[in-house]
């Protein structure tokens, strides 16, 4: 085969369906929204095919970057550096894999600008595999930081009533961690006189004292943000309530791990000494949000910001497993983002379900649906029990591999976080008691029908992949052994304290 | 022989009664899930058999499930003795409830979900029983709490129904999370999940960590086998349809504790600590469910605490390391109290759905059949001569006086006491259901009748394990001759000799048990056959002891006090107070309003109470990072 650069031409295809978009409603002003769909499915479809291209000749047996792809560019300032090892291949098949799942979760959903919405949505794609593709350090700042812009416009345009002061609050917090992320950036080109992360990861070598601490402190700012970590996760409910349903898919499903991802692409790897130093402080912020979050979760009135309060403390589990530097806890918490990308992404589909028939999130307003929805009634129980992390499930193998990490790290923490097994069965059954079952009291929900075609093919690949990988998840696991064993060694080469 | 089929054929049964029982119909649905689980328990039998024929382990491995770094966990099936006597007792109770179901959930339109629930139960049992490894058992265990908690709540529009389910789910959460450490800490301690090898590097690992270890995986098993404290789910539980009641909440899910601390007898059997902790949780909790079944009205609860009283004995014969002893209780027990369930359910379903025994009384003439069943299965439980109880329970009583493990003199004389409350409240139930003149009405009497053959024949087998299932089998689960057959599925440790030390207890001992029982015969006979105003006259002049007994010692009330009703506070607390206005005040909101408010009047930022405390708590999270950044 032809050494085509298949990295860029998986981030930047979905782009190829804009023109068409554009061309379409230029020359046929009557049906282009409908048929804005269908070219937006057809282009995401054959990107998620390539990705799959991408994972078959992928070599699973090396750590080192593959599908590697380099061009110097803007005088040698930066450059444009793709390569993909096992750990980010994973978040670019969840990003190929849900974006055709949002479009159809969208078909009868949107109807106002459904174009300029499709387009929002082919750009999120290429931004969010770019992320995970970029291996140059200021191209990956780049991907990172643009793919807030469609998020902003999809909450903005097609969000809720809030949508405004949603969108504000989440500019703030991000625009805080990006600032310092830049800083950093820049002080560690400067050291290290390349913009590339592999030679990065080669030369630059700080010893541990205040700088590498504060470097590290301004890369957490901006990851912990994104996580989001505890303190830092307030926007996370406001922002999901406000987001149509496919927004908050990918909101929950691949923004989140861009967090977690971060950590595992710089803060580790460059900044072993204060990322063990500062390991306590994780682990003490992530059992607060598991806790937390938590309880909190369990008073919400609204699904939606139940599912995003569960969301923070599901990512506690995986801060906590990243900064176990041991290869059971960085294999869970990589588990835990794949895992969580596709159960949160369910969860959120199975609102949108619900709210698209309803047009209220309120818990209050539900109740009985499995009289008259039962299938539905099957997923979403399906769905719960796998953010519940019961066994066969996926949900359950993240969370047990991180708990046995940072159990063999700390004892005590180990203790406050396996107590989320038993809040998250609380707040979860609570739900799904609270809106699948019991009489009906609410006399608009007794004409409810179930799920239709187009909503079983969203759920029906979800739910298989979550009992799949709950009962076989050998194929993830070993996707990301060697890349994460590589991470473990090369930290332990600059040496803890 | 593939084995592999007794655990599947179930699962097969569940999908198809699941998903495709409404395009099969009623009939056919019916026909195949029990036939799948008869043609179960026909193999598992057949184990059995072979079992007691000398034949030992094999391990079916069937593919990976959790492999990373040193975790090593897969799908595998062992099959040993203890495997094959737990076979035995869930396909075999559930075949029985599966056809017993047919008739009991006749009337039901949801019949299709029922039996794939119960299928789903009876797989998930199976892989907890054929587990090779810590996990997968894990899995079958948060299998069936799953199967529990959607069976208790099967009646869905119930209120009480749903918070019954979610009360278990939470509850053995409880216990699961302290199982959960408990697989890490022998993670830690063995590097492996694995029994075979856990097993073998058990006595390297120091005594401390052997006692958290125990502890926390006992923890586990209160959770699921309704021990003192976590017991509260299982009273509750009764709101699920009766067969489920006497499939999961008293034959088969409900002893998982107590197979878990059988499989685990490798490790348990190195910690002192660990095992008097059991003695005293079991008998502690055997007394306690004696007492609060004295006065309980409802049929089916008195049953459940009579279940929760009998698993702590079984916990005790586990603590001075009788694990044979308690595995034989478990099998006898699961034939006795799946008839009386079973046999309550026949009784329930002749009265209307009625389940309060002081509306009964007088019953013995319409429900002949029933009666019979139901007295089997009293005399069975409460160990008259011969009957399989007699054999079981009685040799816990010796073990527990056998033993020299710290605490067996507090478990004989609990034991023992509570053999008597056994007899008082069994024999009361008969007697306030059976006999006497009627207190039901004459509406609901003259609707009362026999049940169909699909329930009264599982009754009738049933009440063959309960009067033989102690006399044909003694020899096997309690002789010291006997005792490799058991192979290696149970380790004694070389200092226990308690199985033979059984068998040399004084006369007295062997004979206690049969006159509490006859005591308590006649007591109940007494207080609710001859002076019928003994009770209530008890009842008001020690009104105290009374409602104690009646409100379950207050369990609910002090759990609902200290965990249930705070969680809602301290949630709202949290999310209104500390996400609202402090992380959000300062964060966001505070920024924008905040730097208007400096420029006005900085002293004004002190005036609001709320801000004030606030800022405290962000300096003292200014000074945590200070700290780290500079150290």
């Amino acid at each position: 085969m032809i050494d085509l650069p298949l990295l860029s031409i998986l981030t930047f295809l979905p782009l190829i369906g804009l023109p068409f978009i554009i061309v379409g409603k230029i020359i046929n002003a009557e049906n282009y929204q409908n048929i804005s769909k269908y070219i937006a499915l057809f282009v995401s479809l054959i990107t998620f095919l390539i990705s799959l291209l991408i994972l078959y000749n992928f070599n699973i047996n090396t750590s080192d970057f593959q599908y590697n792809e380099r061009i110097p560019i803007m005088n040698g300032l930066m450059t444009y550096r793709m390569g993909i090892d096992g750990i980010s291949i994973l978040f670019i098949l969840l990003s190929t894999f849900l974006t055709p799942i949002c479009i159809i979760a969208s078909w009868n959903i949107i109807s106002d600008r459904v174009d300029y919405y499709m387009c929002s949505f082919l750009v999120l794609e290429t931004l969010m595999i770019g992320t995970f593709c970029a291996l140059d350090i200021v191209l990956f700042y780049l991907f990172f930081e643009s793919v807030l812009i469609p998020m902003f416009v999809i909450i903005g345009v097609w969000g809720g009533e809030r949508r405004v002061y949603s969108a504000f609050k989440f500019f703030l917090y991000t625009l805080l961690g990006s600032v310092l992320m830049l800083v950093a950036i820049i002080y560690i080109v400067l050291a290290s006189g390349t913009t590339e992360l592999p030679i990065i990861y080669d030369v630059f070598n700080i010893n541990h004292g205040i700088i590498q601490n504060l470097l590290w402190l301004a890369f957490f700012a901006s990851f912990a943000v994104k996580m989001p970590m505890w303190p830092f996760h307030t926007w996370l409910p406001d922002a999901h309530v406000e987001a149509p349903t496919a927004g908050s898919v990918i909101l929950a499903a691949i923004l989140l791990k861009m967090g977690g991802y971060g950590f595992l692409r710089f803060s580790l790897p460059l900044l072993p000494d204060s990322s063990f130093y500062f390991s306590d402080f994780i682990f003490i912020l992530s059992v607060i949000a598991i806790i937390y979050t938590s309880i909190v979760a369990y008073v919400q009135e609204d699904i939606k910001k139940l599912i995003a309060y569960s969301s923070v403390a599901h990512m506690g589990f995986v801060t906590m497993g990243i900064f176990t530097f041991n290869i059971n806890g960085i294999q869970g918490g990589i588990f835990q983002m794949f895992s969580h990308g596709l159960i949160s992404g369910a969860l959120f589909l199975s609102v949108g379900v619900i709210y698209n028939r309803m047009h209220t999130r309120k818990i209050a307003d539900y109740g009985g649906v499995v009289s008259v929805m039962p299938k539905f009634a099957l997923f979403l129980m399906v769905f719960t029990l796998a953010n519940i992390g019961l066994p066969g499930t996926s949900g359950f193998v993240g969370e047990f591999l991180t708990i046995m990490a940072i159990f063999s790290f700390n004892k005590i923490f180990a203790f406050f976080a396996a107590s989320g097994v038993i809040l998250s069965a609380v707040y979860g059954l609570w739900l799904y008691r609270k809106v699948i079952f019991e009489k009906i009291t609410n006399d608009a929900v007794k004409s409810l029908k179930d799920l239709t075609l187009g909503e079983k093919v969203t759920l029906i690949p979800l739910l298989i992949l979550i009992i799949l990988f709950g009962i076989y998840p050998a194929p993830i696991l070993d996707l990301i052994s060697v890349s994460s064993i590589g991470l473990v060694e090369s930290i332990n080469l600059s040496g803890g304290n | 022989m593939e084995l592999f089929l007794i655990v599947f054929l179930p699962l097969i049964g569940s999908i198809i009664t699941g998903f495709f029982g409404k395009i099969l119909g009623l009939r056919l649905s019916h026909f195949i899930s029990c036939s799948l689980i008869l043609a179960s328990s026909i193999f598992s039998a057949y184990l059995f058999y072979m079992t007691l024929n000398g034949y030992q382990t094999s391990n079916q491995f069937l593919f990976d499930w959790i492999n990373s770094g040193a975790i090593d966990a897969s799908w595998s099936l062992k099959f040993d003795t203890l495997t094959s006597v737990m076979l035995v007792v869930v396909t075999s109770v559930s075949a029985l409830v599966h056809i017993y179901s047919i008739g009991y959930m006749s009337h039901d339109p949801y019949q299709y979900r029922f039996f794939s629930y119960l299928s789903f139960f009876t797989f998930a049992m199976l892989m907890l029983v054929t587990s090779d490894n810590l996990l997968q058992l894990f899995f079958g265990w948060e299998g069936v709490g799953l199967a529990s908690y959607l069976l208790i709540g099967f009646w869905y529009e119930k209120p009480s129904a749903n918070a019954a389910a979610m009360k278990a789910f939470v509850v053995n959460r409880v216990g699961d999370f302290g199982f959960l450490l408990g697989i890490a800490v022998i993670y830690i301690a063995t590097g492996s999940i694995s029994f075979d090898v856990i097993f073998q590097k058990i006595n390297n690992v120091n005594q401390f960590t052997i006692n958290i270890a125990c502890l926390l995986l006992f923890m586990g098993a209160m959770g699921k086998s309704a021990q003192l404290f976590l017991h509260t789910w299982l009273p509750d539980a009764m709101e699920g349809p009766t067969p489920v009641s006497a499939l999961i909440h008293a034959a088969t899910m409900v002893t998982a504790g107590i197979f878990l601390v059988a499989r685990c007898s490798p490790i348990f059997e190195n910690s002192d600590l660990a095992l008097s902790f059991i003695i005293i949780t079991g008998a502690s909790t055997a007394f306690f469910a004696a007492t609060v079944g004295l006065v309980q009205n409802d049929i089916k609860r008195i049953i459940a605490y009579s279940t929760c009283s009998q698993l702590g004995y079984m916990f005790v014969a586990l603590g001075v390391g009788a694990y044979q002893v308690a595995i034989f209780h478990l099998f006898t027990h699961a034939f006795f109290k799946a008839l009386l369930f079973l046999g309550s359910g026949s009784v329930i379903h002749a009265m209307s759905d009625e389940q309060d025994i002081q509306k009964m009384g007088g019953l013995y003439k319409i429900i002949p059949f029933t009666w019979i069943m139901m007295l089997i299965g009293t005399l069975a439980l409460t160990g008259a001569p011969l009957l399989s109880g007699y054999y079981s329970k009685d040799a816990i009583i010796e073990s527990a006086f056998a033993s020299h493990a710290f605490g067996h003199e507090y478990a004989f004389y609990l034991l023992v006491f509570s053999a008597l409350l056994t007899s008082f409240y069994s024999w009361r139930l008969i007697f306030l259901t059976f006999h006497g003149k009627t207190r039901a009405s004459q509406d609901v009497l003259s609707k009362a009748h026999e049940s169909p053959l699909s329930m009264t024949i599982p009754l009738l087998l049933l009440s063959f394990g309960a009067l033989f299932s102690g006399y044909l089998f003694s020899d096997f689960f309690l002789s010291y001759e006997l005792k490799e057959l058991w192979g290696n599925s149970i380790y004694i440790h070389p200092d226990n000799h308690i199985l033979e030390e059984i068998h040399h207890s004084p006369f007295w001992v062997k004979k206690i048990p049969l006159v509490m029982m006859i005591i308590g015969f006649i007591v109940a006979t007494v207080f609710y056959l001859l002076l019928k105003s003994l009770p209530s006259f008890l009842s008001s002049k020690l009104p105290f002891i009374y409602n104690f007994l009646y409100n379950k010692w207050y369990f609910d009330e002090l759990y609902n006090f200290i965990f249930v009703n705070p969680l809602k506070r301290i949630g709202n607390f949290l999310w209104l107070f500390f996400d609202k206005k402090i992380i959000d005040g300062f964060g966001p909101d505070g920024i924008s309003s905040l730097v208007i408010s400096i420029s006005r009047n900085v002293s004004k930022i002190q005036t609001g109470y709320v801000y004030h405390y606030a800022f405290a708590m962000l300096i003292g999270l200014g000074f945590l990072l200070i700290r780290f950044v500079v150290y």
